[in-house]
């Protein structure tokens, strides 16, 4: 009987370490600047422009692209629809501004969508990564990915 | 004694030549190494076909190799307002070692890249005279005898062809075209887009002159293509382009 208790305990134990270690940490959710928070729409800056909500330390949604191309469904649609929806703005520079920018963890290819939350970048859409692309896509995975992040 | 001495010194020697040889003949043979296989990237970048291994980050290990032609299709000077869209119209840098041929003279944009464009008010894309047209079958069909020849001359079949644009798009279309029309897929990089590169073997046209900037296109290799000195195929359907 005594075994089987110690067992139990033993077994128990093991479970609740394994519960505690898989729960996932639970993501603080980020506000941006209030402004942003308006009907929606890009708001077209310069490099110079994003070097200086950076430098005041502001919170925004940043996306920076290529002019040359598209994809079958272009990403700037899929945000522009995000925008409407959700009446929220997100910053816009050409990523040949972009990538001037001395900025920490850096963004290596365009687009990206790039959340910086009091100046710093804390998540960002990779256009190398497969996991990546639907949210560039479909405008419900890319509102899944946003709001995790930031709330709306 | 003398005799011992000569033939130890014929073999000594006959060894040294031997060995000579042999790092010589292995030296020439391994000169070029090979290109690592093509691997689509990953994300967006696989869409439009850019290689994971050969691209803007690493190309400059691949630069100089006499098995390979550098492309860059871009134009010297844009036709299309991409200014509307925060970029700019004219070729302001390439990588060294690149050789200009604008995709836009290779073939006809598509009706609906064409469209997708003027949605993002951007206007005024190449529309005047090019090697190939494409039917409504999305075939391309040849607008003058010359073209093939042409293009078998800018893109030769016997060796690797590595093309860039500004962000690997057109270098995918060009890729599409050259396949399209016979060529070995495998020999085919796209290594992306310039505006990506930040390697050693950047080559700016800008100068800045106070207030005003010019371009120097002197500095561009880059393939003229006289399109009055071709002979046009006689099509059923053919319309003048200007």
């Amino acid at each position: 009987m005594k075994k089987i208790k110690n067992k139990i305990l033993i077994l128990l134990t093991i479970c609740i370490f394994i519960f505690t270690g898989c729960q996932q940490k639970k993501v603080d959710k980020i506000r941006i600047e209030d402004k942003y928070y308006d009907k929606g729409g890009f708001i077209e800056l310069k490099g110079s422009e994003v070097e200086e909500l950076i430098n005041n330390k502001e919170s925004f949604v940043l996306y920076t692209y290529n002019f040359f191309c598209n994809m079958p469904v272009p990403a700037k649609d899929i945000l522009n629809k995000y925008m409407e929806n959700n009446n929220i703005r997100i910053i816009s520079v050409p990523y040949e501004e972009y990538k001037k920018l001395d900025i920490d963890g850096n963004i290596e290819y365009a687009p990206s969508v790039i959340i910086f939350d009091k100046g710093k970048i804390i998540k960002y859409l990779d256009a190398e990564s497969n996991a990546d692309l639907p949210k560039y896509q479909n405008v419900d995975k890319f509102a899944d990915w946003l709001e995790t992040y930031v709330e709306n | 004694m003398k005799k011992y001495i000569s033939i130890i010194l014929i073999i000594l020697l006959s060894i040294t030549s031997i060995v000579s040889i042999y790092f010589n003949v292995s030296h020439e043979c391994k000169t070029i190494e090979d290109l690592p296989k093509q691997e689509k990237s990953e994300g967006m970048r696989g869409i439009y076909d850019i290689d994971k291994n050969i691209n803007e980050k690493t190309i400059d290990k691949y630069l100089g190799r006499s098995d390979v032609v550098y492309r860059d299709v871009r134009m010297l000077m844009d036709t299309a307002t991409w200014e509307n869209k925060g970029g700019e119209r004219e070729l302001t840098g390439f990588v060294k070692g690149f050789e200009v041929v604008p995709y836009a003279y290779l073939t006809e944009f598509p009706e609906e890249y064409v469209q997708q464009k003027k949605d993002e008010n951007v206007s005024g894309l190449y529309q005047g005279k090019t090697l190939f047209s494409l039917d409504e079958n999305g075939n391309y069909v040849a607008n003058y005898k010359e073209s093939m020849e042409i293009l078998e001359h800018i893109f030769p079949k016997d060796k690797y062809i590595f093309i860039m644009c500004g962000a690997g798009g057109y270098a995918n279309f060009t890729k599409q075209m050259l396949v399209s029309l016979g060529w070995d897929k495998e020999k085919i990089y796209n290594v992306g887009g310039y505006w990506n590169y930040e390697g050693k073997n950047k080559v700016s046209t800008v100068i800045k002159d106070g207030d005003k900037v010019r371009y120097d296109f002197s500095k561009v290799s880059y393939h003229d293509i006289d399109f009055d000195k071709l002979t046009k195929v006689k099509k059923d359907n053919e319309k003048d382009k200007k």
